[in-house]
């Protein structure tokens, strides 16, 4: 069984800011993994979904990648 | 008469009851580099003035959007695909915050800005080296190759039977 990463980080807070962690779960064309790939919790994972739409919406991470 | 006094005691503690928020915001990026600390300042002077407490800050750096962002300036659409990205993290009540966010609203230097709820503690999570695992080895594979002798007999008749 794998661990959520972001416990096993000790990581309390996921920051929209943190760009090069959230690229981590994001695919090449840059659409959110599903939590079946992310193997996080589901309070993290949508920790982690609102995160990368707000990173979204500054422009620090694209909608759509091709 | 109590009712009302509970009442007013709820609404002062609902004043007083501060919150900590940060607004991200994107200055537009025709403000040039000189002139953008004088910008910074007055951009943080109005929280301020506004009643909040300062926390923390970063100071505004030029990126590179990740896709082109439309603002209307002066009832003119303009597209920018740079900004000065930067954030503000600050105490306040949620009325002091409402007149804050009425604020930026209407400020024509602001691409766009966000303004979310956080907590006082840094939420940047410390640098690593994403994608190494440190600390563990992976041994190189070794390739055994079997060695089988070569009968040079038995591949003569083979040659010689696909011959004839």
């Amino acid at each position: 069984m794998k661990q959520d990463y972001f416990s096993s980080n000790n990581i309390k807070h996921i920051d929209y800011k943190d760009v090069e962690l959230l690229k981590r779960f994001l695919s090449p064309s840059a659409r959110m993994l599903a939590r079946r790939r992310t193997d996080v919790t589901a309070k993290n994972q949508r920790k982690l979904a609102e995160a990368i739409k707000r990173a979204r919406f500054m422009g620090l991470l694209p909608y759509i990648a091709k | 008469m109590a009712k009302k006094n509970i009442e007013e005691n709820v609404e002062e503690e609902k004043d007083f009851r501060t919150n900590v928020y940060e607004v991200s915001y994107l200055m537009v990026p025709t403000v040039a580099e000189e002139n953008l600390g004088e910008e910074v300042t007055l951009f943080k002077d109005m929280f301020i003035e506004n009643g909040a407490v300062f926390i923390s800050d970063e100071y505004p750096k030029l990126l590179e959007l990740a896709y082109v962002m439309s603002r209307s300036i002066n009832n003119k659409k303009q597209k920018f695909s740079y900004g000065y990205f930067g954030w503000v993290k600050f105490e306040c009540s949620a009325d002091q915050a409402k007149l804050i966010k009425s604020i930026l609203d209407k400020n024509e230097k602001l691409v766009r800005f966000l303004m979310v709820k956080t907590v006082r503690e840094n939420t940047m999570s410390v640098k690593r080296s994403y994608g190494k695992q440190e600390g563990v080895k992976r041994r190189p594979v070794q390739k055994t190759e079997e060695v089988t002798p070569i009968n040079v007999e038995i591949i003569d008749k083979e040659i010689d039977a696909l011959v004839v």
